[in-house]
Parts: C-alpha cells; structure tokens; sequence
C-alpha cells in the first residue's frame, strides 16, 4: 500500500505543495468521475425519483406518492409470479454450474503443460463469439420445422420417448403437485408404487418446495437455536418461502412450518446426541439433500404439467409452447462452458500443488475422492464468487428473453422475467413511473441478498 | 498393467472428456458454417454435414454480406471508440487510486463500486434515453461510445487498481527519483506491467460494445447507424427465413471477433488466467 | 556533491505514530553516513524523508545548503538504491540504466558512455542486454547500484541494498560500495540494521533508537565511547556484557557493588561517578575485556563464574559464562588456545579500564564514564 508522499506543514509554501499535488491527482481522476456521475449514477438516480411519478415518458407526468409501491406489493401477482421463474432458472444454473467445475478439475489434472495451454486457448474462443450469433443460432436451432434441435431429437428416436412421456410424465407430476392426494387414485400398480415416494413428500411436506425449504431449515436449525439466531438475516426469506410453499395465509403456513421445524431441530439434536464429531458433516448432507431433491421436484413439477400434444407430429415449436419454453432454456447452452468461470475455477485450483495428489494419492484417496475432498473444496471461493454474480445476473437479466421471446415474455409469459416485465411496463405498457418503482424493489431484493451474502457467504480472499 | 501404461490411459482419457466437451462447444458454430453454403432445401435435406463443393452457395456469403456488412463499420468504431474511452478514462483513475493515500479515497472508489448495485435494469434504459435526448445524442454513434466506455470503466478501474497494487511501490519510488511525473510513470511503468490485464480487459470491454443489443436499438433510428447486433436482427425477423444467408451473416458478424482473439491469443490467455487469480 | 542537514526534522504518521522525533543531523560533503538501529528506529523513514518519497511532518532538509522540502523527489537530484533493488522487469539492464537518463533529455550518446563507463565499473558490461529476472542477485543489486551511479546525483541513498544477499555474497558486496564510494567521492546515506555494515562502511555512523539519534561518530568512537547504554548494547558483536549494580565510594576509589562482590572501578574518566554515589547502575563491559585469571589477587576485580557453553571460533572462542546473582549470561572473547571445559568453574578478570557505567537501569541509561565535554555528534 503507498504511502502518501503529500508534504505536510512549511506553512504557506508547504500548504502551495500540497495543494498543487491534490490538485493533479484529483484533475487525474475527475475525467472518470465525471462519466460516471453523468452516465450512470444521473440516470439511476432518476429512475429512482420516476418511482414516485405517473409518467409514460412523454405527456402525462404526475407526483403519486407511493402509488406505484403499493401497486407493486398489492395488486401485481404478475410481477411476483415472475419470481417463481428465476427460482427456477437459479436451480437450473446451480447444476449448469457443474460442467465448467468439472472441466476445470480435468484440465488443471492434465499432466502437459502444452495441451492444457492449447485446451485453455479451445476454451476461450466460444467466449470472443458475439454472444448474439450463439443466441440467434440456438434460436434457429429451436425452430419447430427445420430446427436442428428436432433433427436431432427425430434422428435419435428421442422424439417417440418424449411423445410418450409427454403423456407419462404430467400424469405422475399431477401427483407430486398435489393435485392427486388419494393413496390408492385407481391408476395402474406401477404408477402408484412409483409416484408413493412423491404422495409421501406431498403428505409430509406439502409439496416439493415444502421439502426444499425443510432441508434449509435442518441446514440452519438442526445445528441448535444459537446459528439459527446468527442467520437473522435468512428470516423473513424463509418466511416468504415458507407462505409460498405451505398455503395461502399465515395460519396455513404456521400449522405446516412450526411442526416440520422442530422436526428439523429435532433431527439436529438425535444427531447430535449421538454423535459429536460426525454430525455437523452428517446434518449438512442430509440438509442439502432436501434441498436439492426438492429443487429438483419442483422443476420437474413446475416444468411440464400438462400434456402439449406437441411432439405426435414430430415437429415442437418449442419457444411456441408455454410448457416447452423452460425446457429449451434450461437446455440453452449445451455443454454449459462458461470461459469465465473455467479459468477462474483453474485459477483456484492451481493453489494446489502436485504433491498434494501424490500424499491424497498415498492415503488411497480415489478419483471421486480426489474431487469431491480436495478439489472442489479449494474452489470454494470461486463457486462463490460466481454464486454472487450468478444470482444478480439472473435476477437482473431481461435481455435473453427479449431476444428470444419479444417484450411479451413467449407464449403465456412463460419466459417473463422480473427483468422483462419490468421493461414490458416500461417500453410496452408506457407505465414508465412504474417500471422505476419495479426497478427500485428489484434493487432491494439484490440489495438484500447482496447482504446475506456478505455476511453468511464468506469469502476469503 | 504397468503403472505406466495406466498412466498413459488416464492422461488419454482426460484428452477424451474436454474433446467430448469441447466438440459439443463447437457443434453450433461448425453447423453454422456448414449451413451458410446450403441453400433451404439443401438444409432441410441435409442438415448436418456439408454437400459436395460443387453445390455450394457462395452467394449466401454475399448476401449476408449485404445485410451484415454494412453495420460492421459502426460496430468497429463504436467499439474501437468505447475501448479507448474506457481505458483513457480507468487508467489515470485507477492508478491515482492504488498508488496515493488521500481524503476521499475510499469514497471514490466505492463511488466506482457501487454502481455495480445500482438499480438499473430495465427501468434505467428510460433514464439513459432521456439523457441522452437531451445531449441531443439520440441517433448517434457517439452515445454508445459514451455509455461504453463509461460502463466499461467500473470493471477496469475495479480490476486495475489490484494489479497496480501488486506492482512494487519501490518501482513507482524508483521512478520519480529518476524525474518522472505522473504520466510517465503511467506510461512506462504501469502500462507495461500491467500489459496483459490491460489488454484483456480492453477486449472484454470491445466484446461487450460489440454484443450490445438494446441500447443501439433504443437510441439508433438512422439504418445507416445501425451495429450489427441490430442487423442480426432484422435478419432474424424476415417472414420467410433463407437459413443459408442468416447462417452467412452469423458467420460475418463473428469473425472480425475470432480474427482479433487470434491475433491476440496468447495475451488475452494470459491476462484472462491472471484476472481469473485476481477473482 | 553536497551536504546534507536535517533541521528538527520530525515525521508524525496519520495514525499519530511519532516515526521520527524531532533530530538533528549534519551529513558532510562527500562523507559516507550510515543510519544503523533495530527496525522501527525511524532510520527509514528519516532515509525516505530525504528522498522525499516520505512528507516531512516538521522541521526542515537541507541539502547543499537549498530547502528542499517543498521540492519534489525527482528535482532533489539524489538517487536512491532500494532494498529489493526496484529494477524494471520489463526493460533490459542497459534501458535500467538508461530510464533516467532518458527522462533528463541527455543525448544519447551521452547515455551510452556513461552507461558503459557505469558497467566496466560494475563489471556488467556483458549483462547489458540481459532482463533482470536473468541476473543473480548480485547483479541485480549492481545493476540497482549502476542505475544510481550514471546519473552522477549530489547523494545516493540506500536502503539496506544488501540485506537480500547471503552471507559472503554480502561481504564482497560491502568492499565493493565502499571502494566505489570512495572513487566518486559522493556524498551517501546509508540505512542498515546490520551493525557490521554499519561498522565497516560508515565514515560516520548514526545510531538511532525509537525514533531518536542516540549517537553520531566515526565507528571507532561509537565502538570506544558509546553514548549510552543502547549505542553500548548495539554496537559490536557478541554484544557488551551489562553487569546491574549499586555504585559504591570507598573515600576516592569507586567499586560497584555487582552480585555480592565489590568490583573496584580502574576507568579514566571518573570524574562524573559523583552523580550516581549509592545508586543503581549498570557496568559495562565488552566480551574481550573479560579475562581467565587463575589466581587473581583478592583485591582485583574478579568473580567466580561457572562455564555454561563454548563456541570455539579457532583462533578465538566466545564463553557463556553464569555467575549466581547475575541475572543475565556473561559473554567472554578468549584465546583460541586456552582449554575451557563445560561446567567448570573459573575465576574471570573484569578489566575495569575498559568499562562504562551508565546511571540507572534504563534502556538509555548515559553513559558516566566519557571523556569531559564528549559530544553527542561529533
């Protein structure tokens, strides 16, 4: 860290010094400042005033209040329902992460300096392609008539698997939706021994989001009421989930959340008791197991729920079907590389050095093993880093799905984004005030898990 | 099985997964140039692998020149253009930044910071907008310029101030013992050591100029202003889809891109794996 | 070529850390000055002061009779030599050399002999081209010195240039600056922590402690006179034995009191022992003033001490002795060939004539035992 080398005292003399020296640093930086107050702080400032306006950027201009605020959190389950998509897209981008991680670990094992250089060189140029032309081409790709996509699928024999799924599979989700709660509904034998260990989620937990959210809570709970007390912050998320996972009014919510918590704590501490040293590894595992199963039924359950009829003729649109659209965005991007975060993942690994395999190698620590108790838990950061970014990055993201879909958000707003709704008030509706004041609660949710993050999510750098 | 001979599969096997991965990676961009020389029923015959050479349509190129070409030179000046603002902005900024202790400091570089946070988004595009009519800057080159390099800058000054940081203050010392100023210190000691970073982040900042979509079609009328992200989709919204010509112009717009990262792989690869130390 | 003065000169950093108390210090045209202390003394920063990469809190620098606090590094006309050498990596040995030069518009052709000139004298001359991750550290560090040298400055500066060298490398290095010193007859600062750099390159040596000059004399004198107990302590290697004791007047002829046994006092200056009649001090007494005397008479001053370790050095050997009532271990200097065996107990002559007593049991205790008017800087 410099030190400053600005000359203090020598009275009139010295204070000219001084002066003449601040002034230049500041002349040096003024240029940037000034940009970026001009060009980025003036515009958001402004928004944030238009919050408080009825304005549709041209004639009508008029000072409501909290009008628009109380619109928002009233009267607009549009803009809340688009939420229920990014929480989809986030579990999506959880697994998509996975790839690069794992790219990563194969190339930092790599034993030749040169082909790990030539694979990081391969690596980097998807990145310096116009992120448009890879968008527009898996658009083209998606098209229903000559898409590749469905080329593929045909050529394959996928097409007749996912015909007949197309029916199977909404008619096991029904179950797991909750909307079948018979034990016994007269199905076929094999459908009810398959789709009982969902009936019993849905029992016990009400439904798949109810199983993610009680992983959470053994997550933070079953450790004892101390942690639970530190993670103040994760309140009232886990209040929102819980209203959204367990009925529709608070008594609903209680009755189900109050018992499935203190089952969490009371796994937690019959854990505890009976063992000390393994528990916490134990409680995490089992913690996060919840949580993933659950993420997973509730994509699975949200994704494709009724039957489309669409894949009979061989010929899906789908970015024209309101049940395909998520699909083909989770699938966006196959193998799912992110340059980015494969160099950065490489960058952590790189701390660890060779004779770490050879000792892990010695105490007969296996491939997986390596993985899963060396490697991994050395990137941490990173994943972190990019869990940051990740989260911000789709909450805030309208641009794909504009593109892709138009301001209208694709069929039945199946791709409307909080991000894009915001913009469909905006540049398709005129309600400008009203995509400022959107923007402003956007920037306290970001704001919020910006904090949780700092404060849970420890990075150390 | 010798140890070695095990040695030699695992290593093979490795070769094996990132080939596998990195096929699907490129699968995309190869059928889009194998497509850009078929014509629409060539592709729906035979969408996958390329025809003879005799049957080929050269025209497509031509074509999707036409359509594309046209926009390429306001995306390389408007991207040439944002670089250098940005960099002209971001480096004094930056160096004044990680080299002196003074009041403000902290101030002005969470300044910087914060408006990774800001509220943004959607709702910012109409404020931009208004500013920029009222620069009287709407339909012009210059307000992408501007918004560019100014938004490009927080990334710079962000990852700069690290690498400057980590240079040695001895150096910067050394330097001003010898007679040099502000500038000359920038020029000849900062710049040069912080080369691949630097470079790097003024692609990343050329990248993302280039691949802007929504501003150029918010604030550009004129169809001779157009970039050609804005091109690509005027070509993507024709009612009846040559797939030929529109895989032609993906392939237009992308290699003054791939033609720039060859020409500037081993820095870029370099600086990219340093930034990627730096998180 | 210049002198250098600093005036009450006073560094307070922003934290209110006092680096530097006010000081006073004339460096002399030509004259190789050595600011020697343990670290966080202030050496450094008064070193930094001078360059003016350090902003001076109060008082004021003078070199070559011109104020130069408001004058920014680079019009100081010094050069600077830094502890981890601050090459350039990007550019060649030759373009090190060069770089200032450069800035000061000098024709080219210039440059080039100066730089060659610089290099024969470095012998460089066939590292010119190389980059300094190629060079060892010994040539890094001549190349640092190279840099300095071609800009012919009123003073050169360095700080601690040689504590990132080994051992022998060091040694070669020292003969090397201070010959080249001497050949340029420029005025040179030089900041150690190292009291054998200080001993044998410093014209002068200026010994600093928690921010303060403590002493400022020829080496020779430092080693003979310390000023006090720390410049006592610090200077000279094993370190002085300090013997706590209560000063004793038997009608003219001092002793102190020391563990039990009454030590007579033989030093010439005596006169100021006065001051200090019935009170606690502390005797000092270097290492070579410690002799094995078998049989000394009892009047003398001796004391039994039991041999504790002996690290034989071949033409001498340094004894740690153990006395009862000594709180400390006593270093003696002995002749390679007297045989001393572990554990036993011997009779250890304590030539008087060649101690101080320094009143009190400060850190800083002064010494009472110095010639009438010894000054402080001299």
């Amino acid at each position: 860290m410099s030190e400053p080398i600005i000359p203090k005292g020598g009275g009139f003399q010295g204070w000219l010094t001084r002066a003449r020296f601040t002034t230049v640093l500041w002349m040096l930086m003024i240029p940037a400042m000034a940009g970026l107050i001009a060009f980025t702080y003036i515009p958001n400032i402004e928004s944030v005033i238009y919050s408080f306006y009825k304005w549709d950027g041209a004639m009508i201009e008029e000072y409501i209040g909290v009008e628009n605020f109380r619109e928002a959190f009233r009267g607009d389950p549009r803009f809340w329902g688009t939420f229920l998509l990014i929480l989809i897209l986030l579990a999506a981008n959880l697994v998509k992460m996975w790839p690069s991680i794992f790219a990563a670990i194969v190339l930092h094992r790599m034993k030749s300096e040169k082909s790990q250089y030539l694979y990081r060189v391969m690596f980097v140029i998807p990145m310096v392609i116009p992120g448009l032309v890879a968008l527009l081409l898996w658009k083209s790709f998606f098209d229903a008539n000559v898409g590749i996509f469905n080329g593929f699928l045909r050529a394959t024999g996928m097409m007749d698997v996912l015909a007949w799924a197309d029916h199977a599979w909404p008619a096991m989700t029904a179950f797991m939706n909750g909307s079948v709660m018979h034990w016994n509904d007269g199905g076929s034998m094999a459908v009810n021994v398959l789709t009982l260990p969902f009936k019993a989620i849905t029992a016990f937990f009400g439904g798949p989001w109810g199983l993610a959210l009680w992983g959470g809570l053994v997550l933070m709970l079953a450790r004892g009421v101390k942690p639970f007390a530190k993670l103040w912050l994760l309140w009232p998320l886990i209040g929102a989930l819980a209203f959204l996972a367990w009925g529709d009014g608070p008594v609903t919510a209680l009755l189900r959340g109050v018992p499935l918590a203190l089952a969490a704590w009371g796994v937690g501490a019959w854990l505890r008791a009976r063992d000390i040293h393994e528990a916490p590894t134990r409680i995490a595992w089992l913690g996060w197991a919840c949580v993933a199963v659950g993420v997973i039924l509730v994509m699975v359950t949200k994704v494709w729920t009724h039957p489309t009829n669409a894949f009979d003729l061989g010929r899906p649109a789908w970015l024209g079907h309101s049940q395909l659209v998520l699909p083909a965005v989770i699938l966006w991007g196959f193998p799912w590389i992110g340059t980015v975060g494969v160099l950065i993942y490489l960058a952590g690994l790189s701390n660890i050095s060779q004779e770490v395999y050879e000792a892990a190698e010695l105490d007969g620590v296996g491939f997986w093993g390596k993985i899963f108790r060396i490697e991994v838990p050395l990137i941490m950061t990173q994943v972190r880093i990019n869990l940051i970014f990740l989260t911000i990055g789709t909450l805030n993201d309208y641009a794909f799905f504009l593109i892709l879909l138009g301001p209208s958000g694709g069929p039945d707003g199946a791709g409307l984004t909080p991000g894009l709704y915001m913009y469909q008030q905006a540049f398709v509706n005129g309600r400008l005030g009203y995509a400022c004041a959107l923007g402003m609660v956007m920037f306290l949710i970001i704001l919020y898990i910006t904090v949780f993050y700092q404060r849970h999510v420890k990075v150390d750098k | 099985m010798s140890p070695q001979r095990i040695r030699t599969l695992k290593e093979l096997a490795k070769h094996a997964i990132l080939l596998g991965i990195l096929f699907f990676s490129f699968v995309p961009f190869a059928l889009m140039l194998v497509i850009s020389f078929k014509d629409n029923d060539q592709f729906v015959a035979n969408p996958w692998l390329p025809d003879a050479i005799s049957s080929w349509h050269w025209e497509n190129w031509i074509k999707g020149w036409n359509t594309v070409g046209p926009y390429i030179a306001n995306s390389i000046v408007t991207s040439l253009g944002a670089v250098i603002l940005c960099l002209a902005l971001a480096i004094p900024a930056s160096y004044v930044i990680a080299r002196y202790r003074f009041r403000g400091r902290e101030l002005v570089y969470y300044g910087f910071i914060l408006t990774m946070f800001l509220p943004g988004g959607a709702a910012a595009l109409v404020t931009t907008f208004k500013m920029m009519s009222s620069l009287s800057l709407v339909n012009s080159l210059w307000a992408l310029v501007i918004l560019g390099g100014v938004g490009g800058q927080i990334s710079c000054i962000f990852i700069l101030r690290q690498f400057i940081e980590d240079i040695p203050k001895e150096l910067f010392e050394s330097a001003e013992m010898d007679g040099a100023g502000h500038f000359r210190q920038m020029w000849s000691i900062m710049l040069p050591l912080s080369g691949p970073i630097l470079g790097t982040l003024a692609i990343m900042n050329f990248l993302g100029t280039w691949n802007n979509l929504i501003m150029p079609m918010i604030l550009l009328r004129d169809d001779a202003k157009l970039t050609i992200p804005v091109g690509l989709m005027r070509l993507d919204g024709e009612y009846v889809k040559m797939w030929g010509e529109l895989m032609a112009g993906y392939s237009i717009a992308a290699i003054p891109l791939v033609v720039l990262f060859l020409f500037s792989t081993r820095m870029f690869v370099r600086g990219l794996t340093a930034g990627a130390v730096k998180g | 070529m210049a002198d250098i003065e600093l005036i009450k000169l006073k560094k307070v950093y922003d934290n209110g850390y006092v680096a530097v108390k006010p000081s006073d210090l004339k460096i002399n045209d030509k004259e190789f000055m050595v600011l020697v202390g343990p670290s966080g003394c202030g050496k450094t920063t008064s070193l930094r002061m001078i360059a003016g990469l350090e902003s001076i809190s109060d008082g004021e620098i003078r070199i070559g009779g011109r104020r130069v606090n408001e004058v920014q590094p680079k019009n100081r006309d010094i050069a600077m030599v830094f502890q981890s050498y601050a090459l350039y990596p990007h550019l060649t040995v030759y373009e090190n050399m060069a770089f200032a030069l450069r800035l000061r518009k000098v024709p080219p052709r210039e440059i080039h002999e100066q730089i060659v000139q610089a290099a024969e004298m470095l012998s460089l001359t066939s590292q010119l081209e190389k980059l300094p991750k190629a060079l060892s550290g010994g040539q890094r560090q001549r190349v640092a010195l190279g840099r300095a040298i071609v800009r012919k400055p009123q003073a050169f500066l360095f700080d601690e240039p040689l504590s990132n060298l080994d051992a022998k490398l060091r040694g070669e290095m020292r003969y090397e600056l201070r010959s080249l010193q001497q050949r340029l007859a420029t005025t040179a600062v030089y900041v150690t922590h190292d009291q054998i750099e200080a001993m044998t390159l410093g014209d002068r040596i200026t010994v600093m402690s928690v921010g303060e000059i403590q002493q400022v004399a020829p080496p020779r004198v430092v080693y003979d006179w310390p000023f006090n107990r720390f410049v006592a302590g610090f200077i000279g290697t094993p370190p002085m034995n300090f013997l706590p004791g209560i000063l004793k007047d038997a009608g003219g002829s001092w002793s102190a009191q020391i563990a039990g046994h009454a030590v007579p006092l033989a030093m010439p200056n005596r006169d100021n022992l006065g001051k200090a009649r019935d009170s606690e001090i502390v005797m000092g007494i270097r290492p070579e003033n410690l002799h094995v005397a078998a049989n000394a008479p009892a009047g003398s001053p001796s004391m039994d001490m039991k041999i504790d370790v002996v690290e034989h050095m071949g033409d001498h050997q340094y004894v740690y002795l153990r006395a009862d009532g000594l709180p400390d271990t006593i270093i003696m200097k002995a002749p390679g060939a007297v045989e001393l065996a572990v554990g036993q107990v011997a009779r250890i002559h304590l030539d008087t004539t060649r101690a101080h007593i320094f009143q009190g049991r400060g850190e800083h205790a002064p010494n009472i035992t110095l010639p009438p008017g010894f000054p402080q800087q001299q």
